[in-house]
Order: C-alpha cells, then sequence, then structure tokens
C-alpha cells in the first residue's frame, strides 16, 4: 500500500525517504520475528484482547499455567528482543508495584509506631490482581512492539471514524503522531548520541552528588540549547506536513492469510483447552 | 499561525519532550527516591502553556503520552500518562492564564508536579483496587515539590531563550491581542 502511495506522490522527496527507511526497518522486523509480526494487526489485537481478559475469569491455578506457557510461546515465536521487553516491564514495576510497596511498609510503619490499626488485605488477592495487570500490560507491549506503527495507526483511524462525524480533524492528529515518530526515528538516534556526548562531558567530571547545584546550571544549558536548536528544522518540519499524504504514512486492509489461520486455530485450541480446565474436565 | 506550522511546533515539542525524558537517565539523583523522576519533559509543557493555545497544550500532552506509550512502555502506561499529564497539564495552564501576578514559573511547574504525582498515584490505587498505596502520597508530594522548582528553574530560563528566538511571535502577539480584548 505504501508503495502505491509513493507512486503517486512522488514529489514527495522527504517523506519517501522517510517512508522507504520505515518500509526497511519494517522488512528487517519482519525478517526477525519469522512472519509474526506481519501478522494482521485486528486478528491479533481481537486475541490479545482476549488473552488480557481470559485472567480475570480463571479460577484454576492451571490456567495460569497454561497461559503463561502459551505466553511464552507467542513472545518467542514474536522473535521480540528481550531487552525491550525488560525495559518496557520494568515501568510497571516502578509506577505500580514500587508505590504500592512502599505504600504497605509506610502502612505497617505507623501502625507500628502508634499501635492502632494496620491496613489488612487478602495477600492471595493483591497477588492476583498484580498478576493479571502484569498480564494486561505484557501483552500491551507485545503487540505495541510488534505491529507496525503504521498498522496501529490505521486501526486507530477506522476506530475514530465516529470522532471523524463529529467533526474532529483526527486525520490530522495522527498525521502528527506518525510525523513526531518519524521524526524521532530520523534525527533521535543522532540527537540522542550527541546529547548523551554533551551530558557525560558536561555532568561526567564532576562529583554529580555532591555538585549537584553545578549540574542543574549544566543540564539547563543542554536542554535549553536542545529546545531553542530544534525550532531550527521548523521549515523542514512543516514541509514535510504541508506535503505528506495520511495515505503515506499510516493505513490498514483487512487480510486473512495462512499465517492468520495458524495462529486463530493455536488460540482456539488454546481457548478449549483452558474451558476444559475451568470446567473441571481435565 | 497556519495550521502545517502549529502542528510542526507541536511535532519539534513532542520530540523534545521525548529526547529530555531521554536525558533524565544521566542525571544523578542525591537522594533517590523509588517510583521517582524530575520530569524534566514537563519544561515542554511550560514552553507551550506560555506560547500555546490550551488545545495545542493538551494536543501535546495527549500525543507525547500515544508516543510514549507506543514505543516503549505499553498501553496501559497511557493511562497513568494522560491522567497525570493531563491534570497537570490544566491546573498549570489556569494557573498561568489566571493567576500569573501571583505565581511565578516555578509555582506553575510545583503545582504541576504535585498534580502530576497525585494523579498518576491515584491511578495506580484504583487499578490495585488499594487504597494503601496512597500512603506512599506524603513522599511523592515532598518530592513534587524538589522536582517541580529544579524543572521550573530551567523551564523559565528555556522560556527566555524560546522567547528570544520569537518562533511563536505570531502566535503570542494573537494570544496578546485576545487577553486586551477580553
Amino acid at each position: 500500500m505504501a508503495n502505491n502511495s509513493l507512486l503517486i506522490h512522488p514529489k514527495i522527496d522527504s517523506a519517501a525517504n522517510v517512508n522507504n527507511e520505515s518500509k526497511i526497518s519494517d522488512s528487517k522486523r519482519v525478517l526477525n520475528a519469522a512472519g509474526f509480526m506481519d501478522m494482521d494487526g485486528l486478528i491479533k489485537l481481537v486475541l490479545f484482547i482476549t488473552l488480557a481478559l481470559m485472567p480475570f475469569y480463571f479460577v484454576k491455578a492451571l490456567s495460569f499455567a497454561l497461559l503463561t506457557g502459551y505466553l511464552l510461546i507467542i513472545t518467542l515465536l514474536s522473535g521480540i528482543k528481550m531487552r525491550t521487553l525488560f525495559i518496557s516491564a520494568s515501568s510497571y514495576f516502578i509506577i505500580v508495584l514500587i508505590p504500592y510497596l512502599l505504600g504497605l511498609m509506610i502502612n505497617i510503619f505507623i501502625s507500628f509506631l502508634s499501635n492502632g490499626y494496620a491496613y489488612t488485605q487478602e495477600s492471595a488477592q493483591i497477588l492476583l490482581r498484580l498478576l493479571r495487570l502484569f498480564i494486561m500490560w505484557f501483552l500491551s507491549i507485545l503487540y505495541f512492539q510488534t505491529t507496525p506503527m503504521k498498522t496501529v495507526l490505521g486501526l486507530l483511524d477506522r476506530f475514530l471514524f465516529p470522532l471523524k462525524l463529529a467533526g474532529l480533524p483526527v486525520q490530522d492528529y495522527l498525521k502528527v503522531v506518525m510525523c513526531a515518530v518519524l521524526e524521532l526515528k530520523n534525527t533521535g538516534a543522532e540527537l540522542k548520541e550527541s546529547l548523551a556526548k554533551s551530558m557525560r562531558s558536561v555532568l561526567g567530571g564532576e562529583k554529580a552528588k555532591f555538585m549537584f547545584k553545578l549540574n542543574i546550571k549544566a543540564l539547563s544549558q543542554v536542554i535549553v540549547s536542545l529546545i531553542v536548536n530544534s525550532f531550527g528544522k521548523l521549515d523542514r518540519v512543516e514541509k514535510l506536513v504541508e506535503n505528506v499524504n495520511p495515505a503515506d504514512l499510516y493505513g490498514y486492509f483487512f487480510r486473512l492469510t495462512k499465517r492468520e489461520i495458524i495462529a486463530l486455530s493455536g488460540f482456539t485450541m488454546f481457548t478449549i483447552l483452558v474451558i476444559m480446565v475451568e470446567k473441571g474436565y481435565w | 499561525m497556519n495550521k502545517n506550522k502549529k502542528y510542526a511546533l507541536i511535532i519539534i515539542m513532542v520530540t523534545n519532550a521525548i529526547l529530555i525524558s531521554f536525558l533524565e537517565s544521566f542525571i544523578p539523583i542525591p537522594i533517590p527516591v523509588p517510583g521517582i523522576k524530575l520530569g524534566l519533559a514537563n519544561i515542554i509543557t511550560m514552553i507551550a502553556i506560555v506560547f500555546l493555545s490550551w488545545q495545542d497544550v493538551l494536543l501535546i500532552v495527549i500525543i507525547r503520552s500515544f508516543v510514549v506509550a507506543i514505543l516503549t512502555r505499553g498501553v496501559m502506561m497511557i493511562a497513568f500518562s494522560l491522567s497525570g499529564g493531563i491534570l497537570s497539564a490544566i491546573v498549570m495552564w489556569l494557573l498561568y492564564q489566571k493567576l500569573s501576578r501571583f505565581v511565578s514559573i516555578k509555582g506553575v511547574s510545583i503545582a504541576g508536579a504535585i498534580i502530576h504525582n497525585s494523579a498518576q498515584l491515584l491511578v495506580a490505587s484504583v487499578m490495585l483496587g488499594q487504597a494503601v498505596v496512597l500512603y506512599y502520597l506524603p513522599v511523592l508530594l515532598i518530592s513534587a515539590v524538589v522536582t517541580g522548582l529544579i524543572t521550573g528553574s530551567i523551564g523559565e530560563i528555556a522560556i527566555k531563550e524560546v522567547s528570544k528566538k520569537g518562533v511563536f511571535l505570531e502566535e503570542t502577539i494573537q494570544e496578546e491581542t485576545a487577553q486586551e480584548e477580553r
């Protein structure tokens, strides 16, 4: 689809370059992922949402074990980098688990000091809730890391159709999202490297922990120069926004191939197995 | 300001916010508090509050949360980013636009950090179904004052420099004229 769009709009040089680059990276990802990544976005979304909701209806521990095994298989098939998964999953621990555990600790400490009421809870239930949330989190990471951005935005474009009818410029907003992603992909890596360099040179030599006041001054210099310099590319980005067609940036078309049929069959088998376990047949 | 220039500005500001968040990993924090971030990306929200309309500010916050969630942390992150981001942006916008005589940029930033942390903790407690999470709020509020002050100090310099550059000049003039008319 992107190919056709590029033929229709050959004048959009920058956008075409960007598209070619993303096409190359997309094809690389497809090769790496042994085809899983190229699966239809909508079917994958429906499967993942169902998988994320399943644990809320599980009663038996064996169902969780089966789900874990199934998730492990699809994670391996997806070819996703373990480092990416680890980094993404760590945000779950930082944002959800740490405040919870620290809140619990503070609560116990207060009740210990005041010899008063300590917050009681059923730890098994909490653990179960944390596990269910983690599965949801994990599946969302897996989906977004294995689905091309073009497809995600293409699907969003379809889902947000009612907002379009209400007069909201959904296409413009999605174009802005995709342009921001492309901008990050194109200049982000280079900028990241130079920023890291300047940050190390500014902060690295100092005894950072004890010279925090100095660090803030140096830090503000780096940040302010990044912001001020970034507006230098305003004309280029404006031209990109002006010339690029939403159809070049994102789109979704339903497809049902052998790959989707295999995935659906595997999922159906897993669901039947889990239902058997839950009903007590196995 | 024409539509495409506005969108280009929004794209640049969103990418800046994401790159600034990346910078945070290099900054040593004297007293590390679990779950605490400096929130330097808030500098971009402050710049937007000063130079752009509230609709554009919200658009920047929503697009930033969306892009970060999709690229790195998963869709559940959107609930946290959006609740904290949108609420803090609204409060900061109101403080800057209505009470700028009494509240400095640093004050606006501190208020934004407090609202951001509180909103995220509230979402975490709703998701977990556990009020016990809120016991951590005092710790987060104290650290929000410190991080908000740091972010506000840098934001103040950034706003001055951006103002000198005159990128938003047309928009600022429009805003000032609209305020005078009001």
